[in-house]
């Protein structure tokens, strides 16, 4: 689910559950209705997302992008390892300023699964 | 003078003149370059071959020759050796006496003096006309036959392209092949008027309708400078009658066969074949080879029934943009006999390889929308762990008689329908997606089995369904504890559901009934208890049903089986089901299994059952999840670590396959010992595709994804494919 919250400055996309093909029908929608708000800021929630593969890795890209052409920043919050992990590996991180030090309110849920590690950029 | 003695006189001065003046050979001296080389002597032979005397050319002045010589390639170097004193050779063209064109091998050289003064020079002419016209005659051969060598080859190129329309780019490779040919070529499609094509969408291809060609073509602003034809002309209605033939629109139409010259100077109606067409034509040249063609060959692009598209070829006839002609400009362009061949044949095989790829997109949209119609539903359960499997008879192709639902008709109430019709046909197959329809619907409106079958029965028989079948249908309802299901279950003709606890097997025969439509007694419901740790099984008899024995003894057989499973996951026990009995099916196989979890005991002892698990999901998004939560699942009975991953390289690969697979996915996971190993299968043969991350374009990371954290490959497997990915293990 994708709730849409705007103040003068800022959008903020609060997104729950899973991110990916299977939800990819209500993409354009979601992001029609953003850039159509004309904020400079648009701040993701991820805190509760159950899970991201390409598919939602895109949907998020695709916002940044839009947003970075008109001079605005995306912020991403409550990202875990693996979604900055996939994001990483669409070469997308730095459409993001990735906000490291929030504290997601309610208990995440957890990603379903133990914080493996995964593999990390090569240096 | 020394005497030589000997039997042959020596030769004098006198014989050598005489050699020389009657020589059969044109002969003749001149002066030096300075003095402009006056022709001073030549023999008879000369004067025969040139029919000029030599009185005649002292009276020509200066260099005389030369007002003998035509074609003369080497003139500049002959003339520096003259100049120079040194000797020279060369071939010259000339006209013989009766007008002929002919052709000599002259040398020069100086005729060396006591002083070393050169004041005279000796001519020589060989004619070599014969030899030079067969060289050229042989050169000639020569090229004919290389292009005809290059012409095949470009079709055998062509063809091969052809092959693979997928190839996004395949019709913009064919013209780049014809471009070596002509200045420039294309292919046009019309689908709903024409189009510009690069490639065609195999999922639709062109559809060759459409008279209204209507696609938006940018101005091409260049064109008034040149004096080109008007950027836009007037419609049909305007001011300027247009002509009244659309010679393109009678092409796409089939009117004539073609090929049509497309005079671009003319005045179209805007909307009309032809009107577009020069529009979109004039840009395109103008834009990639920077001429203004004038006229332009098309040739249609034939399918089995209608024409698909245009093959539009432009032979060099225009103007370039600084207003000089192009190459052939002025004269009408004709389109050589050999490239208009090659054209003619690109063209018609293209036709036929995009209506071929449009027959079989029709069948296969056909096939998958069938396909989809009769997907079974399962619900995911909160608080059941079920497993299902479904594998048509590979002999019968995709269809079958065998279905299974797993419905969630309210919280905590599951409708379970395993059922089977008879025969493997597609009439099988349609008879199945209507009970199945007939089952759903009164599922959620009816509580009690027995009261839904009895409804089922009445509705098949007046729907006069022509095969006969059997089916179990049961519904699990959730205690008010949560500890236990409530199983409550009806069977027409059906073999029994089992239920597994601790060992024992039971087989839940109540309620048993004759097939679907049959019978007048009404049908009873009968009922049983899930417990935490229980299992309950419902099959079809393709599970046990072998011709080499009874199906008593292959009951007896799946009883006994059941009694030994060990898994603590439902795909455990279909797993050891499969691998037990069913790895050489005759039948179709639809099995269900569900497990009620025991969180207590399933962590206690580690189970020996086979480190392999399977599911068959059909090609839709949801499947995607269900994958992921199976291989989570799977990843905590066997206590593997790199579950996340795991759960993102499935992802990507289930995703792929819903998006650019066919037919149902099996996935597959294995224990190796060294990190899991998971299998996806599905029916489409062409392989993965892995595209270069690009910011700009969105998607195609998925396989990057796996790539990082996986080995993995593809390979061939029944009639599509397998992609096979290793998880890395993490350190």
């Amino acid at each position: 689910m994708i709730e849409i919250a705007t103040s003068s400055t800022t959008t903020t996309l609060v997104i729950a559950g899973d991110l990916d093909l299977a939800e990819r029908d209500q993409f354009p929608e979601i992001a029609a209705r953003v850039v159509g708000l004309r904020r400079q800021l648009l701040v993701i929630d991820m805190c509760r997302v159950t899970f991201m593969d390409s598919t939602g890795a895109a949907f998020l890209i695709s916002l940044a992008d839009s947003g970075k052409r008109r001079g605005g920043a995306t912020v991403l919050r409550g990202a875990d390892e693996r979604d900055l992990f996939v994001l990483e590996v669409c070469g997308a991180l730095d459409l993001f300023r990735i906000d490291r030090d929030h504290r997601c309110e309610s208990a995440a849920p957890p990603t379903g699964t133990t914080s493996s590690p995964l593999p990390q950029r090569p240096v | 003078m020394t005497e030589i003695p000997g039997p042959v006189p020596p030769v004098s001065d006198h014989m050598l003149g005489a050699a020389l003046s009657d020589a059969i050979l044109p002969v003749f001296v001149t002066g030096t370059w300075d003095e402009g080389m006056p022709v001073l002597w030549v023999n008879a032979e000369f004067t025969r071959t040139t029919g000029i005397h030599v009185d005649e050319l002292k009276a020509r002045g200066t260099h005389p020759l030369l007002s003998l010589v035509g074609a003369d390639p080497d003139r500049e170097p002959g003339q520096t050796a003259l100049r120079e004193g040194r000797p020279t050779e060369r071939m010259i063209q000339g006209l013989r006496p009766d007008g002929a064109i002919g052709w000599w091998h002259v040398t020069m050289s100086p005729i060396p003096e006591d002083d070393g003064v050169v004041r005279h020079w000796l001519g020589a002419a060989t004619d070599v006309s014969s030899y030079v016209e067969r060289h050229a005659a042989q050169l000639a051969s020569l090229e004919v036959e290389r292009r005809e060598r290059a012409d095949l080859d470009l079709v055998a190129q062509t063809t091969e392209l052809l092959g693979d329309l997928e190839y996004p780019y395949a019709l913009r490779d064919i013209a780049d092949l014809l471009r070596a040919l002509v200045p420039w070529a294309g292919f046009y499609l019309n689908d709903d008027g024409l189009v510009f094509a690069d490639g065609v969408d195999v999922a639709s291809p062109p559809s060759g309708r459409g008279r209204r060609h209507a696609r938006y073509v940018p101005e091409t602003p260049v064109l008034a400078r040149v004096g080109g034809p008007p950027p836009v002309e007037p419609d049909v209605h305007g001011q300027n009658p247009a002509p009244s033939v659309d010679q393109v629109q009678d092409l796409l139409d089939g009117v004539t066969d073609g090929p049509v010259l497309l005079e671009l100077d003319g005045h179209y109606p805007a909307h009309s074949a032809s009107g577009w067409l020069r529009r979109d034509l004039v840009r395109r040249v103008v834009e990639e080879t920077g001429a203004v063609p004038r006229s332009v060959v098309v040739h249609a692009v034939a399918g089995r029934r209608r024409v698909l598209g245009l093959l539009v070829s432009w032979h060099g006839a225009g103007l370039h943009l600084d207003g000089t002609p192009a190459s052939g400009a002025g004269a009408t362009p004709s389109e050589p006999q050999h490239v208009f061949t090659v054209v003619e044949v690109v063209a018609r095989r293209a036709g036929t390889a995009i209506d071929n790829a449009r027959l079989y997109a029709r069948e296969h949209r056909l096939a998958e929308a069938l396909q989809r119609a009769m997907l079974p539903e399962q619900a995911e359960v909160p608080g059941l762990d079920v497993w299902t499997y479904y594998a048509p008879n590979a002999e019968h192709a995709q269809v079958g008689g065998d279905w299974y639902d797993v419905l969630q008709i309210s919280d905590g109430t599951v409708g379970l329908v395993v059922g089977d019709v008879v025969g493997h046909d597609v009439e099988a197959a349609a008879a199945m997606g209507q009970l199945r329809s007939v089952v759903r619907s009164y599922a959620f409106e009816l509580a009690t089995p027995g009261v839904v079958v009895d409804r089922v029965d009445q509705l098949v028989t007046g729907m006069r369904i022509p095969r006969s079948a059997s089916m179990v249908y049961a519904t699990l309802q959730q205690g008010p504890d949560g500890e236990s299901w409530d199983i409550r279950y009806t069977r027409a003709g059906h073999l029994p559901p089992l239920l597994l606890r601790g060992g024992q097997v039971t087989q839940l025969a109540g309620a048993g009934g004759s097939l679907i439509g049959f019978g007048s007694r009404p049908r009873e419901t009968a009922r049983a208890e899930l417990r935490r740790g229980d299992v309950l099984l419902f099959y079809t008899d393709g599970l046990i049903e072998r011709r080499d024995r009874s199906l008593k003894v292959g009951l007896d057989a799946l009883v006994e089986t059941s009694g030994r499973i060990t898994a603590r996951d439902a795909a455990g026990v279909g797993e050891e089901l499969l691998s037990r009995l069913a790895d050489a099916p005759e039948d179709d196989v639809a099995l269900v299994v569900v497990r009620m979890p025991d969180p207590v005991a399933d962590g206690e002892v580690q189970p020996l059952s086979p480190r392999s698990r399977r599911w068959l999901l059909p090609s839709e998004p949801p499947s995607i999840g269900r994958a992921r939560h199976a291989v989570l699942r799977t990843c905590q009975a066997w206590g593997l670590p790199e579950s996340a991953a795991a759960e993102l390289v499935v992802s990507e690969l289930v995703a792929n396959g819903v998006l650019h697979g066919w037919g149902n996915i099996a996935l597959r996971l294995f224990d190796t010992g060294d990190g899991l190993r998971i299998e996806v299968e599905d029916s489409n043969p062409a392989p993965p595709v892995t595209t270069d991350g690009h910011p700009n374009r969105l998607g195609g990371f998925g396989m990057q994804i796996v790539e990082r954290l996986a080995d993995w490959g593809w390979r061939p497997a029944g009639s599509g494919k397998l992609v096979w990915a290793k998880l890395r293990p993490t350190d």
